[in-house]
């Protein structure tokens, strides 16, 4: 099996939590708190991440499909198993199809969707092909280079005298719009999506490390989203910010030093490819393995292929326009899987878990005496 | 980490057919001297540079256009007229040859055989001609500080300048002979205690599996133990420094030495490694870490700069100045081509004219270049066929992809610039960051010799880093690459940084009272 | 990997097959390098469209000369319905229309006061817009006149109305700043007016402040109004304060602006907000016309004291003009509503009157720093000098 290095899971860890939020702005809805909301969200993806370790550390080794039928027996657990993997393979498509539209938006007004859905799908077939330690050092390096963007487009953001943070006041005055934007979306995304990890967790090669990487991941990923989402409405203002579908960009966009660099919109575009690949390819891995142990497959790489096409189709089928793709993202996906499936479901798991442990535990003792 | 099919079994049986080679190392010489010399004669087919002499009790023979011929005369021939007495033979290299195998090959080295009567056996004297081009500067990697000598054809001199640089017993040397029919000596190079020896014993297996009829040049040995053979970049490096051989050994990697070749090889390359001169370390740690920057910036540009003017100018104008934008918009007024078709035309005569420059001899080729560059590139612009900005973006990726100190690499570069025009002329930005995402996909998976090709930025690695992105002091670089996973990993010491003094005879005398 | 670079192929030519949908040549893309927006009385729209023609543009195109080119087409549409006159537009260009490179938005006395609700969304939704185009008010006249006068100096007038507002004589506002003021809680937008200058009208001047409310242009700032408005919005770059000292009777002394800081600051009293604005600013001294020698720090201590009155008598001006006008484009809602937002929902409904009736303290801390090269004024003999 793959191993990942401890920098490669951080990497793949704090790509795919900040990763689309660079674009697309993070609890845009709750104006100009967002970063409060990003603060919030962040301390329940600690909850969130330490109950999916609390889960890996009862059954360490095995990934997630397995856990489940471990917990539920063979039958149901599968059953579940295999929700899990249509969730997968389900939100890689929708993710695919949030920077499809933002590609046909923004950069190829007319250049047809599926195009565009067919090069990111390739590039995330592509690299899982090559497999997962790849695409973990193709990680490490990105996220280098991820950092050093965002710092360049700081500076300049700051440079160019166009950042106001008085707009971020008053604090947290409308309450209503914080929780609202912080339940369901702001505690399930990015940081319950992290589950897809649970599905790798053993790949891992120090596996001493793993409750600390994914502390330090979530940390990190919630401070840069918090301080994205400052800058953003230090830029644009709360109202502009809430109102627009992608904020970050027209916040980059503002960009004019010295009449030489007048718009970073390139950064734009390699964002959009980083964040993209990363995203889709973890849930596209997750949902590979997932499939490979529910099927007891030797190689994953088998349902790649077939994988790959279903993501492709289900995003190009998946809403017929973007106003319908934002209404379902908003409203039905949350509830219907994300709360399920990232909160409700790793709770029980661990509880049936903790109290069959405790169980054999009571069992081995009375044996012993 | 060693992954490599190593199921490279050989049917190909009729090269067994075709040499012999085992069948004759069966066949023992004879007691009869006739039958010795008459089977040979027939294995080269009579060759009319095989020749024999006889002296009292025997036959010499050997193939004259190999073998010095003074010095066969002055000690083989004038000893041997007293019949032969082994004492009295001025010869370094003296070998015993009991079969015929054995025979031929010594004939092929450059021996005298020495065949007497009723003998079972001869005696070999290697005096082959050890003419060779004299040592020179290296053409492709020329420094502008650093050692000036440069490896030649010969085997032998290539070996005796590596070790003149590296004084110790526990150089080793491992000889092969590739090529069945070619029989090219192939030097293994390590040092014992530096090298780990899983890397001996790769390299060495993969020079094993060889099976070929001839070896002309190293990239011969170099396209057979690749890792990945399919992929644009160089996974083992060539060189024709013996510096940068010797180097490389003290860093704990692998050197092959190819005879009739001045290139020589060394693995395993990375990325990063793939970047850097030979100058780097010649020269202060400054100036060389500003020279790598430099050229991090300029692989950049030598692989994107066309694309992505075309991706501008076509599909994103929005993104240049709009003082820029409305000169280069007034330049391609009237240029009868799209910038697509204008960039592929100019970069392929660009490729054209290094190719030309290169192959003519070299007082012709430089007048190519310059007619090429000059008045073509003045004449089009002129004539408002191709616009002037896209003579400047290509000019200045030809400068760029020069920066690249291994060509091989640069070429690799080059090539890749075609693709991803394509995709900036279809796809605009989007399609050159999905041809760096793919791009980079495969950089990471590529391996040499099971070294990650992008460490040390991925696996990330801070020691690597000193020798990568930057090039620090001697004095701190104080480990060997750890993936090298070298037995002794210490390299330098530390704390060796040189500080001034801390009190000086001047501070004692004036120093005192200023303070 | 045979697999994979095969796949590769067949992507690359799959995508060089089904074509450049987006692909756009430089030369067929017509670039608008300014807008201007006007209504006559009887309600006809009209948009003009500066369209850069990059030819003319370059003065060293090939050695050929530039008579008979002007450096930029404008193309006009006319029409009743506002919604209908970008698609117009379009039809007259040979190239496609690009508002990308746009830089200035010019909107015309009577359209302003129509009201920007159809223009500005267009403005912000279109992603090829830039909200960094500045948007200026043309001030009694038709905005297209602005744009369609010649102006040397530079390419074409508009990069001179953006030069102009970069220098920080104007607001400076852009797209931008115009829909976070307008939609900010407590604030409104206001603006740089241009007009032609009557002594040559074919050059455009700064001419003051454009006040909106909810999207409509109220009214403007005059005289010292505009330069107090600025100083609250700390827009003042290097302005020129002509300030009157006692030692120095009835000559006056130039004093130019350095250095401009408002901070606002709103204090709860007795459940009503109490406003106060404090300036600090920095002047160098730029011309003398009095006898006094100016090394002495007694004048420049003078001088600080005038330039602080000055300063608070220009903001008091702004505030009094924008309480006539009953819009808040200090922002002083705004100061409410970050520090005070429970108060702030209380007066939100009504703050347009509740502003017209607020007491607003100005301090301001003067600094006249340097004095220039000289002490007293050169020509009066030294007997003269006021030391």
């Amino acid at each position: 099996m793959e191993k990942l290095g401890s920098i490669q899971f951080v990497a793949l860890l704090i790509l795919f939590q900040v990763g689309s939020y660079v674009i697309f702005g993070f609890a845009s809805s709750a104006k100009q708190d967002a970063w409060l909301v990003a603060l919030l969200s962040m301390v329940s993806g600690l909850f969130l991440t330490l109950i999916y370790y609390a889960i890996y550390a009862l059954y360490p080794g095995l990934n997630y499909v397995e856990i489940l039928r471990r917990t539920f027996g063979s039958g149901l657990g599968g059953l579940l198993g295999a929700c899990y993997l249509i969730a997968f393979t389900y939100v890689a498509g929708r993710v695919l199809r949030d920077f499809g539209e933002l590609v046909t938006t923004f950069i190829l007004p007319r250049t047809p969707i599926l195009v565009v859905l067919f090069c990111l799908v390739f590039v995330c077939y592509y690299g899982l092909n090559a497999g997962i330690e790849v695409v973990g050092r193709v990680a490490e390096f990105m996220l280098f280079l991820f950092l050093f963007f965002l710092l360049t487009q700081t500076i300049f953001l700051t440079g160019s005298g166009l950042a106001n943070f008085e707009f971020l006041l008053p604090i947290a005055h409308d309450k209503k719009a914080i929780v609202q934007s912080l339940i369901p979306l702001g505690i399930t995304v990015p940081f319950g999506e992290t589950i897809a990890f649970l599905m790798f967790y053993n790949q891992v090669r120090r596996q001493d490390m793993v409750k600390f990487l994914l502390m330090f991941s979530v940390v990190g990923a919630g401070l840069v989203l918090m301080s994205l989402n400052l800058l953003a409405v230090a830029i644009l203002g709360p109202e502009l910010y809430a109102r627009n579908i992608y904020p970050m960009i027209t916040a980059v966009q503002q960009v004019s030093v010295a009449d030489f660099v007048e718009s970073l919109d390139a950064l734009i575009v390699i964002y959009i490819g980083i964040a993209a690949f990363f995203k889709i390819t973890v849930f596209m891995y997750s949902a590979a393995v997932g499939a490979s142990s529910l099927f007891r497959l030797q190689e994953y790489r088998t349902v790649l292929i077939p994988l790959s096409v279903a993501v492709l189709l289900l995003s190009t089928f998946m809403s017929k326009s973007l106003p319908e793709h934002v209404f379902i993202g908003l409203n039905w996906v949350p509830w219907v899987l994300w709360v399920p499936l990232f909160i409700i479901l790793p709770i029980l798991v661990l509880g049936i878990g903790m109290f069959r442990t405790r169980g054999e535990r009571g069992h081995v003792e009375a044996k012993n005496r | 980490m060693w992954k490599r099919k190593t199921a490279r079994k050989h049917q190909s049986k009729q090269h067994a057919e075709l040499l012999n080679t085992e069948k004759l190392k069966q066949q023992r010489l004879t007691s009869s001297l006739q039958d010795n010399l008459d089977s040979l004669k027939d294995l080269f087919g009579h060759s009319p540079d095989l020749i024999t002499r006889p002296f009292p009790g025997g036959m010499v023979l050997c193939i004259k256009t190999i073998v010095d011929l003074k010095r066969m005369e002055e000690s083989v021939l004038a000893t041997l007229q007293d019949g032969l007495r082994l004492d009295k033979l001025a010869a370094v290299e003296l070998f015993r040859v009991q079969d015929q195998g054995r025979a031929v090959q010594e004939l092929l080295e450059g021996s005298v055989l020495i065949f007497q009567q009723n003998a079972e056996e001869a005696f070999a004297i290697r005096i082959g001609n050890t003419e060779h081009r004299a040592i020179e500067e290296p053409q492709t990697e020329s420094v502008i500080r650093g050692p000036r000598d440069g490896f030649t054809e010969s085997i032998d001199v290539n070996l005796a300048l590596v070790r003149r640089r590296l004084k110790t017993p526990s150089l080793r040397v491992e000889e092969f002979n590739i090529g069945e029919v070619s029989r090219t000596k192939v030097q293994l190079l390590s040092i014992e205690g530096i090298t780990s020896s899983k890397l001996v014993n790769e390299m060495r297996q993969r020079l094993e599996t060889i099976r070929i009829d001839g070896i002309m040049e190293s990239n011969y040995i170099e396209e057979f133990i690749e890792d990945s053979p399919f992929g644009l970049f160089p996974t083992i490096q060539n060189t024709e420094r013996p510096d940068v051989i010797s180097a490389a050994l003290l860093e704990g990697r692998v050197a092959l030495l190819v005879d009739s070749t001045p290139f020589a090889l060394v693995a395993p390359l990375t990325f990063w490694g793939a970047l850097q001169s030979s100058e780097d370390y010649y020269s202060h740690f400054t100036v060389a870490t500003a020279l790598r920057w430099i050229r991090f910036v300029f692989l950049f540009i030598a692989l994107l700069f066309p694309s992505i003017y075309v991706a501008i100018t076509t599909y994103h104008q929005e993104m240049l100045p709009t003082n820029l934008l409305l000169s280069v918009a007034s330049a391609r007024e009237g240029s009868p081509f799209p910038a697509l078709v204008e960039a592929l035309m100019m970069e392929v005569t660009f490729e054209a004219l290094r190719e030309a420059g290169v192959r003519l001899p070299r007082p012709v080729g430089q007048a190519v270049s310059i007619v090429g560059a000059l008045v073509i590139g003045q004449a089009a612009v002129e004539a408002g066929i191709i616009s002037a900005p896209m003579v400047i973006v290509v000019s200045i990726t030809g400068i760029a992809s020069f920066t690249i100190p291994r060509y091989n690499f640069g070429i690799a570069m080059r090539l890749l610039r075609f693709p991803i025009i394509l995709l900036a002329g279809t796809l605009g930005l989007f399609g050159i960051v999905i041809a760096i995402m793919i791009l980079m996909i495969h950089l990471s998976s590529l391996r040499s010799l099971g070294v990650p090709y992008l460490y040390p930025v991925s696996p990330f690695s801070w020691q690597g880093l000193k020798d990568a992105v930057v090039r620090v002091p001697h004095w701190a670089k104080n480990r060997r690459p750890f993936l090298l996973q070298s037995p002794s990993p210490l390299r330098v010491p530390a704390g060796q940084n040189p500080e001034p003094p801390i009190q000086t005879p001047q501070s004692d005398a004036k120093g005192g009272t200023d303070t | 990997m045979t697999k994979q670079s095969l796949l590769l192929t067949a992507l690359l030519s799959a995508a060089l097959l089904t074509g450049c949908w987006d692909r756009r040549e430089i030369n067929d893309v017509g670039f608008a390098l300014a807008t201007a927006i006007d209504r006559d009385s009887k309600g006809t729209f009209q948009v003009a469209v500066q369209v850069a023609v990059p030819t003319a543009l370059s003065q060293s195109t090939r050695g050929m000369s530039n008579e008979g080119h002007t450096p930029v087409m404008t193309v006009i549409s006319q029409g009743k319905e506002f919604d209908h006159l970008r698609a117009d537009l379009q039809t007259q260009m040979s190239r496609k229309l690009n508002t990308s490179h746009r830089r200035v938005l010019v909107i015309g006395e009577s359209m302003a006061k129509f009201g920007l609700h159809d223009v500005l969304d267009e403005f912000s939704r279109n992603p090829q817009n830039r909200l960094r185009t500045y948007l200026i008010v043309a001030r009694g006249r038709k905005a297209s006149e602005l744009l369609s006068i010649e102006y040397p100096i530079e390419a074409y007038p508009s990069e001179g109305i953006r030069e102009m507002e970069k220098l920080g004589l104007g607001t400076g506002s852009t797209l931008r700043d115009f829909l976070i003021e307008s939609t900010m809680p407590g604030m409104q937008p206001i603006v740089t007016t241009y007009t032609l200058t009557k002594q040559q009208p074919h050059i455009f001047k700064i001419d003051g402040v454009a006040v909106f409310h909810d999207l409509k242009l109220v009214g403007y700032l005059e005289g010292p109004g505009v330069q107090g408005a600025l100083i609250v919005k700390e827009k003042l770059k290097d302005s020129v304060f002509t300030l009157k000292i006692p030692s120095g009777g009835d000559h006056y002394i130039n004093v130019q602006s350095k250095e401009i800081k408002c901070k606002p600051h709103v204090e709860i009293q007795n459940g009503k907000p109490h406003f106060s604005y404090h300036v600090a600013i920095q002047g160098i001294v730029m011309q003398n016309t009095s006898k006094l020698d100016l090394i002495n720090p007694k004048y420049i201590e003078e001088l600080n004291a005038a330039l602080a009155k000055k300063v608070c008598e220009d903001v008091q001006a702004a505030i009094g003009q924008l309480q006539k006008l009953k819009s808040d484009g200090v922002g002083a809602g705004t100061e409410l509503y970050r520090h005070h937002p429970d108060e702030w929902d209380k007066l939100k409904d009504d703050w347009p009157n509740q502003f017209a009736q607020q007491q607003f303290t100005v301090t301001a801390d003067a600094q006249v720093r340097q004095v220039g090269m000289l002490g007293p004024q050169l020509e009066i003999p030294s007997s003269e000098v006021i030391k």
